[in-house]
């Protein structure tokens, strides 16, 4: 099991190197002198010069790359353009909001998403599960900034439930959260219910009713347990898309995390902080990839052996 | 020698010919796919003839008819300037459409290619390109795409830059799979031993292998591309106005939301159906390529 895991780190590592290098390449990228690019077209010469030092514009590559590796490695990732103060401060006070918004959403559409899988699975081709498909069909196909536009018209307009601007209280953030869950709750649910229903057809299923089990023991204690494991890693998959969708969420309720930071510092050619950001996203998601492979290794014991 | 190649190339195109009866017998069973088609297809004509049939221009303003309700006149009401939403929402078929086909035909062949070259010949080149793709990989969907058009400038060609590159990676390692399992094919091995250039293999032989695959991606991919293309000028980094382009109406109608509901719904709308009858033709399809699936959702 830990060859398994030092094994899965060590390709992690290798491609969050090249991650690394790719986002650093990210400014250079950009047609023309990053230093005045980043300081406009009135800057003076003197400034010019002062950023193109102060960030080693005029070294090589490699050795910018160093330095810039260096900073990252012991958490100094510059200032941020716009507001002058190191990126890591800035992202720090965003970075509870969006993490508690994530989380929110992950544990209510994981929530409903097996609920109605397990619903649909267990009732293949009847009503029920037609309900479930629709919701789930339909879950796929809605944008998350149109759901989040439509939340806002009908709870906080019309029916005035809810804060128009969310706060950070729990209140405050159950729109944003339902909107931001409803992509993942459709793909679990989705996920759940073919995986049941293949493990309806198993022999262990089979097995458990002929010893004269109740169904609902049959279900949640052998069916599920065997399909929880696609469902796991559509968890972890589906993740990425989470992050991307809080960039949507949050622009649409105007909700102060790292994805209007991220808007933000677009608008304001911000590059330091749009680098450090993407850099924050691309980390988070891999590192949250490698989690679900080793709590699928650790469910399914056939993973580690090969 | 001769006679053999024939016979091999006459199996094989019976063999294309029977799966693909069978998978029209079987799309043809997958009725929400068959209604789903039939929608899109709907939407194509609509994306050809939009301009003629539209009631009112794009961009004619009416500062008489300020953002009015659904009417007779105007049935899903008018806009800030006064135009008229239903003929505007009608023109963005055109753009969102010819974006998807686009981005996702450009990103599906070049995908293609260079799966099929790195499941072929292995080596460094395999590593590379997968290596490339694992990068890609590792930034969460709109993410990549927000970070490409930051470089690039907002605008709708870089919005078009940024779907292709976020979907190339998705096709190589499709095809990449397909590639490596039939590169040791017997039908293949027959190709090579009768002297086929490594070309023609690819090309004639392992590549019609992968097809099916590839048209399921393809219609999920043009949702997809549809999705983020209206995701990115919602964020203001696509579409610029006057374009009539799903997201950006959506963006635009938030300054006026509190007061006129249609302005966010119609636009929106369009976006649901359109990304719906994509995903279910791409299950529906998916289906009947391989209807042991068919329990699966």
């Amino acid at each position: 099991m830990l060859r398994y895991i030092l094994k899965r780190t060590g390709g992690i590592l290798i491609t969050l190197f090249l991650v690394s290098i790719f986002i650093f390449l990210f400014i250079r990228m950009i047609p023309g002198d990053p230093a005045r690019l980043m300081l406009g077209e009135k800057a003076t010469p003197e400034a010019i010069q002062a950023i193109t030092q102060q960030y080693g514009l005029d070294k090589p590559l490699v050795t910018q790359y160093v330095i810039w590796m260096k900073g990252v490695l012991v958490g100094d990732f510059g200032t941020s353009l716009r507001t002058k103060m190191p990126v890591l401060y800035e992202i720090g006070l965003r970075y509870g909001n969006t993490m508690k918004l994530a989380c929110l959403a992950i544990l209510w559409s994981v929530v409903a998403g097996l609920i109605i899988g397990i619903w649909s699975g267990t009732h293949a081709s009847k009503w029920q599960d037609y309900t479930g498909i629709t919701v789930s069909v339909l879950g796929q196909a809605v944008p998350e900034f149109w759901i989040g536009l439509m939340l806002i018209l009908v709870f906080c307009v019309k029916l005035k439930w809810f804060p128009i601007v969310p706060t950070g209280t729990l209140r405050g953030l159950i729109l944003p959260a339902f909107t931001l869950g409803a992509y993942m709750m459709s793909t679990v649910a989705r996920f759940t219910r073919s995986s049941i229903i293949e493990a309806l057809k198993e022999d262990y299923t089979r097995t458990a009713r002929a010893k004269g089990l109740r169904e609902r023991t049959v279900i949640y204690k052998h069916v599920l347990k065997n399909s929880m494991i696609p469902v796991i890693t559509i968890v972890g998959m589906q993740f990425g898309v989470m992050l991307g969708g809080a960039v949507l969420v949050e622009s649409v309720f105007g909700y102060s995390g790292l994805g209007l930071l991220l808007i933000e510092s677009i608008n304001y050619r911000d590059y330091t902080m749009l680098q450090t950001l993407v850099l924050i996203f691309s980390l988070h998601f891999v590192v949250i990839n490698l989690l679900v492979d080793v709590l699928y290794a650790v469910v399914n014991p056939e993973i580690r052996l090969d | 020698m001769f006679k053999k190649k024939k016979e091999i190339i006459v199996t094989e195109e019976m063999d294309m010919n029977t799966r693909f009866s069978d998978f029209l017998r079987n799309f043809k069973k997958q009725k929400t796919a068959v209604a789903a088609a039939f929608v899109l297809l709907v939407l194509v004509v609509i994306a050809v003839v939009c301009y003629k049939v539209a009631p009112f221009g794009i961009n004619e303003y009416n500062y008489a008819e300020l953002l009015q309700g659904p009417s007779m006149k105007h049935w899903f009401g008018t806009d800030e300037f006064g135009r008229d939403i239903f003929s505007r929402v009608l023109c963005g078929t055109r753009i969102s459409l010819s974006i998807g086909f686009f981005t996702v035909t450009v990103a599906s062949i070049i995908g293609s290619v260079i799966g099929l070259f790195a499941g072929y010949y292995g080596g460094i080149l395999d590593g590379i390109m997968m290596r490339v793709a694992d990068v890609l990989y590792a930034f969460p969907g709109l993410i990549l795409a927000i970070a490409i058009v930051a470089i690039l400038g907002p605008g709708l060609t870089n919005v078009v830059i940024a779907v292709i590159i976020f979907c190339i990676p998705t096709y190589a390692r499709l095809v990449r799979g397909t590639t490596m399992q039939l590169k040791n094919s017997v039908y293949v091995r027959a190709a090579k031993c009768i002297g086929a250039s490594d070309m023609r293999i690819l090309f004639k032989h392992i590549l019609p292998g992968a097809i099916p695959s590839i048209i399921v991606q393809y219609s999920l991919s043009i949702s997809g591309s549809i999705m983020t293309t209206a995701s990115l000028s919602f964020l203001g980094m696509g579409a610029m106005a006057p374009t009539p382009e799903w997201g950006l109406m959506l963006s635009n109608s938030r300054t006026y939301f509190y007061t006129c509901w249609h302005y966010a719904f119609f636009p929106g709308m369009a976006i649901v159906i359109t990304v719906l009858c994509f995903n279910l033709l791409g299950d529906g399809l998916r289906m009947a390529l391989d209807p042991k699936l068919n329990d699966r959702a």
